[in-house]
This record gives structure tokens, sequence and C-alpha cells, in this order.
């Protein structure tokens, strides 16, 4: 008998790096950001709450807190997927430049291959990835498919959504970071993970996901700025993509946890901050609406009001909301932690049949 | 203001070949399908227009006329694109396991290359395909792409909520794969080149089988079991919306265009019902009807399963200017409609004119 869990969580990349090693998106952003006027790098120049985030220890002792509030959370999150014990976990979450490169950018794609297997703590140079688990760089994880992806993908299709599909990678061995670091984010007390997993790409970078391969720097050839590319799906398509999703579930004879994965706006996506700080104000209405349960609210939003915002990546909310409204669901908010210095406020929810 | 010209075309590959080669798909059924009954092999069980048209050459004479009735066909279809002298030629066409495979599979894509470099007679063991032009193996055919065109398009289409794929180079196919290619190669029949600059736009005819059968008769196995069937490609209702919606994004660009749907009809290798010797005549005459009297409503019924029972997948890119002709109010001019039994499907050459 088919149920529905809908869970919403992030992905941030920080959890994994120690906070002493202070390697946050603001950091770097500060040391390497050449078009960051050097007055705005001044914290004298930054809002008074980002001010006092920093703090006298470049945001350390902020970060040790947010992870506390993200750890707990993401155990309530994995407590309540256990009790619900799922056949299988889909997750939405983007791909940065990650498995779908020049050679194609889909809408959506249903990543239904036999298996998964990562190797996480391997760092872009090929080293060793600090990380608080102080797991070595050969450790390898491995996730189970399931077979619910090919049914999903038919019905999508047959449902007039052109999704695209696959049954191994292209670019990106085993798992892009948005649905890695989810997996490794709910089994923080490495108990391990071992309900099957349908990743779901989004592409939320849209107009710039190849012009600045996922990241904030445009890139150029011969000296010219790359065109921006078409634009990825709207948060209009991405509910009805979840609605449907949601149906074709609720007729299937699986249990599902649908998850969406992402933090919401970015600071390295918010040049009005000029990439120093998300816009919290734009997030706390996204979030007053999500309390509310008024998801009517987000399907109007336009893709140049996401972009202004740096909210790329809610479009992966934005399928979830799809989901929830189709199914009647309000949200239980777990934890909603607005920062100004960590790149992305973070909303953790959980959405019970 | 965009203006716009619709053609239905063949990509049928065996015009490439010299029709003394006998390099019919036929030919190749009759040796290597197993699956096809021993009986099924004697013309004398095949229907009459068959054995007719196979004669008493394995049907050498009947490929000649079935040759000078495309080409005829395609001279003409040439010389109505260079009158309307276009910005941009945009061709649906399917990809059967050619340029995607199992690493990703879209319903649609644009493909929004600079450009396309391509050797067709170079065969897939590296030697040469024999040719009618006589055309060297490694003889290289350049073609300008679309980029802005392509990323128009698809920013057009996106925002009309089709969930479209794109690209800017090749994934698995250098150039082209064979729909488009030798869509160009049969409208450049008498080698005096073609400098349109072209936009491909990939369509999943194959569907539940791409993956399956990769694109051919044959399902691949793993350890001895058949594989799945794949997801499905998409409906004619949906190539039909994405053809208007094409249509629509396009008559608001600055772009005059040539909308090409590129294939044949009904396939013999993909109609086990006729053990894949004989397409589905009648299911295209009916098909064939309805176009040539602009019916394009009939077509947006018909149902995957239909298309796959009567092995015409590859009407799908048919679909999409059936789609984009009804959005324009055009009717078509059939030059030719060729029934056959022994080349494998039947082919019809349209234009929809302004």
């Amino acid at each position: 008998m088919a149920e529905i869990l809908g869970v919403g969580l992030t992905h941030s990349p920080s959890l994994i790096a120690p906070d002493e090693l202070k390697n946050y998106s603001l950091t770097r952003a500060l040391r390497s950001n050449d078009r960051i006027p050097s007055e705005q790098k001044n914290p004298e120049s930054w809002p008074q709450a980002m001010r006092e985030e920093w703090g006298e220890d470049e945001g350390y002792t902020s970060a040790v807190a947010q992870r506390e509030k993200l750890v707990n959370g993401f155990r309530k999150l994995r407590a309540e997927i256990d009790a619900f014990n799922p056949d299988v976990v889909l997750a939405w979450g983007d791909d940065q430049y990650e498995n779908f490169k020049e050679d194609i950018i889909p809408a959506f794609c249903v990543m239904a291959y036999e298996e998964f297997e990562c190797q996480p703590m391997v760092g872009r140079d090929g080293g060793q990835r600090p990380n608080v688990w102080n797991e070595s760089a050969d450790k390898i994880f491995r996730y189970k498919g399931h077979e619910s992806s090919r049914y999903l993908a038919k019905a999508l299709l047959e449902d007039g959504f052109d999704i695209a599909y696959s049954y191994k990678p292209l670019h990106q061995q085993g798992l892009g970071h948005a649905f890695l670091n989810t997996l490794l984010y709910l089994d923080y007390d490495r108990k391990g993970f071992d309900y099957p997993v349908i990743p779901f790409s989004v592409n939320c970078y849209g107009s710039n996901i190849i012009r600045n391969q996922g990241g904030p720097n445009t890139q150029q050839i011969n000296g010219v700025d790359m065109a921006l590319d078409p634009p990825g799906p709207s948060p209009k398509r991405c509910m009805e993509l979840g609605a449907a999703t949601a149906r074709a579930l609720a007729a299937s004879p699986w249990k599902v946890a649908l998850i969406a994965s992402s933090s919401w706006s970015h600071a390295f996506l918010t040049p009005k901050n000029w990439w120093l700080y998300p816009d919290v104000e734009s997030d706390l209405a996204r979030f007053e609406e999500l309390k509310a349960g008024n998801y009517e609210a987000w399907r109007g939003i336009s893709n140049a009001q996401i972009e202004d915002a740096g909210q790329q990546e809610m479009l992966n909310w934005m399928c979830l909301a799809g989901a929830m409204q189709e199914l009647g669901r309000k949200p239980e908010i777990v934890e909603f932690v607005q920062t100004y210095i960590f790149n992305s406020s973070k909303c953790l929810a959980l959405m019970k049949p | 203001m965009g203006e716009i010209l619709g053609a239905g075309t063949t990509h049928y590959p065996p015009l490439i070949t010299p029709d003394e080669d006998r390099g019919f798909p036929l030919t190749r059924t009759l040796k290597h399908n197993d699956k096809v009954p021993e009986e099924m092999k004697i013309p004398t069980n095949w229907p009459e227009p068959m054995r007719v048209e196979y004669g008493e050459d394995e049907g050498l004479k009947s490929a000649a006329e079935h040759r000078e009735r495309l080409v005829k066909g395609f001279r003409a279809i040439r010389s109505a694109i260079d009158d309307f002298n276009p910005d941009i030629v945009l061709i649906w066409g399917d990809d059967q396991y050619e340029n995607f495979k199992e690493d990703i599979i879209p319903p649609f894509c644009i493909l929004a290359y600079d450009q396309f470099e391509a050797k067709p007679f170079t065969n897939r063991d590296g030697g040469l395909r024999r040719n009618v032009w006589g055309e060297p193996q490694e003889k290289a055919f350049v073609y300008q792409g679309a980029p802005q065109a392509g990323r128009l398009l698809a920013s057009g289409l996106i925002n009309e909520g089709f969930d479209i794929a794109y690209s800017y180079k090749p994934l698995h196919e250098n150039g082209l794969g064979h729909a488009f290619l030798n869509t160009l190669l049969f409208l450049d029949y008498e080698r005096k080149g073609f400098d349109y600059p072209v936009l491909p736009f990939s369509v999943n005819c194959y569907g539940s089988s791409v993956i399956r059968n990769r694109g051919g008769a044959i399902t691949q196995k793993v350890n001895g079991v058949d594989l799945p069937f794949d997801p499905p490609g998409p409906s004619p209702k949906r190539c039909m919306e994405i053809g208007a919606a094409t249509a629509r994004v396009l008559k608001d660009s600055p772009y005059r265009v040539a909308l090409v749907g590129s294939s044949s009809w009904s396939h013999a290798f993909l109609t086990p019902k006729n053990h894949w010797l004989w397409s589905d005549v009648e299911s295209d005459r009916a098909r064939f009807e309805e176009l040539r009297d602009g019916d394009y409503d009939a077509w947006r019924r018909i149902s995957t399963d239909q298309i796959e029972d009567a092995g015409q997948q590859e009407l799908l890119n048919w679909m999409c200017l059936a789609g984009a002709m009804e959005e324009m109010g055009r009717k078509p001019e059939i030059l030719d409609y060729i029934e056959t039994y022994v080349f494998n499907s039947n082919k019809c050459l349209a234009l929809f004119s302004p």
C-alpha cells in the first residue's frame, strides 16, 4: 500500500568539514573574490546581525551553534524516516555542473541506477578531504537503487512531463553533492543507510549552469563572457512535476519518503549582497509562506525573482511543495536556521501522513 | 518576424548505398533474424504485392524505381528550401542509441552546437561505406550549427512548460546521428553543398526499447535474461504539443526557419506481427489519408501502444512537424507517398508552404 512521507532538508557542504578549519564560503569569498569591493569586505559595512554572527572569532562560535541545530534536526528527520520505514527514498537535488555538462543539460532526470558507489572524502585534488567523521579518502559509501525509478519515469512521461532518465553515471561517478551530502547527513551517526534511493535531478542553476559552471564566476571564451544558458524549469513547473510524482507514487505499491534537498538563498548567488550574504528577507517571506502551508504563493514566483534572490536551489523544494500540496499536507517545521555568514538559510521540515 | 516553411522527409539509409549491393533491411532480416519462422522466409508465403516487388531479382529493379521517386521528392524539397532561403533548418529526428545511451535518455534534446562535422562514409568497422556518390571514406561534411537560435528555442520551450534538454556538444555520437545526417545528405543529393545553419531536435522515438533493443530489432540480454522495457518515449500528443510550441516560439523570433520532420513511417524491423519482414502498410495508409486531409487531430489521439504495434515509432518526428503545422494552420502538399513491402518502410515526402 502506497504511503508518502515528505521531508525538506539541506545538503550544505559546510557540515562535512570541521568548524575549526573555518572553511566557509564567506571566508573563501573574502579571500579570493576580486569582484567584491574591499570596503564591502570590511565587517564594519556588514548588517548588524552579520557582524554579531561573525563575532571575534570569524564565526567559529556561531558555526558550532549552527551545526548543533542542524545535526539535531537531521537526527529527528532520520528518526521519522526510520519510523516510516520506506521502501525507497526519493531525493530532489540540483546538479551543479557535476553529472551534466555541455554535452547535455536536462531540466529533470530520474537516475534509475542499480547502485551508487561514492567516495565523498576524496578532495577535488584527489587527496584527503577533512571531515568531522575522520573518515578516510578511500572509504566507499554504497547506496542501492530501486525498481520504482523506471515506474516513476514511465508515469511522468505518460503524464506529459519531458523527463530524462539514466541507468548509469555520465560525468559524476556515484552521486552529485546534493544527493550524497543528504545521505551523509541523514546518517550523521553512521549507523548505515540501507534504504534504496532515487535521485531526481533538477536543473536549478538554469541560465548560469554552464556559463558559471554552477558557481559564482562567469566563464569566458576569448576574453568574452559566455552567453546565458536557457533557464531552468520554473517554480510552477517544478510544483507540477512534484504533484505528478506524488500522484504516480500514491498509485504505486511502495512506501516512499520524498525529500527536497537544498538550502535556500545562497550568498554566492546573490550579487546584490556582494556575494557575501544571502537574501535573508526573501527567505523569510518564503518561510512564512511555507509555515502557513501557503504553497500556492510559491507557484507564482518567477525565475527572475528566484535568480534575484539567489534562491536557485529552492526549485528542489518547489518539487516537494507541489507534491505536498497535491497530498494536502501541512508542514511541521523542525528547524529554520537564518544566517548571514554561512552562505544560506536552512530549513528542515516534515510533512507527515 | 519569423517565417516558417514545413517539410516532411525520410532518412532511409539504403538510399546511401548502391542498389546493386542489396543492403536492404529485408535482406539482412532474411539472413540474420532467427526469430523469423523459416516458412515466412519463403516468398510464396508473403503478401502478393511483396512478391511482385521482390520479383526475380531480389528487389533490384524495384529499388531503382524506389530511389528515383525519393530523389525526385528530395529535389523538390531542396528547391522549396532554396526558394524560401531559411536562416535555419530545424530537423526533428530520432536518436537510435547513437548520441544518447544508458547514461541519459532525454525525450527531447535541442543540439545547439556551433557546428557539426561528420564522416558518413566511414563504417562502424572503420572501413569505407560504399555510397552512390563514390565519395571516399575520409570525406568530412561540415554543417554550421545554430547555437543562438537553439538557446532561444530551448528558453522559449522551457518558459512554455516543456522540460526540454539541450546540449552544446556531442555526447556519444560525434557529428550527427543518422536521422539528421542522412536528411542533409539527401537534401544535397546533387552535392552542390548545404550551407544553411542546422538545428537538430532529437526525439526519443524508440521509447520502451531504446536501450533494451539499442534502437534495433534485437533485445539485449544480461546473463541470458532479456533486458526489461525502458520508460516510453513521448506520446504523439506531447510531440504535437512541442511542435506547436516550437512554431509559436519561432514565429515570434527574428528567424526564417525550415521545420523538417525526418523519418520513414512503419518499419518492418519494428513490426513483429509481420515477422519483421514488412511494415504495417495498412496503418501507414490510414495515417497518410489523415495527413493528406489535414486531419492532424486524428494523429493526436494515437496512443504509444498503437505506435509500437504498427512499428511507427519514428513517426513521432512527423508528429512534431504535424503539431507545428496545425498551429500554423497549414495544409500539406504531398509530393509523393511511396508504399513498399520490400524496402523496410513506407515513405512520405511533403511540403507545408506559407
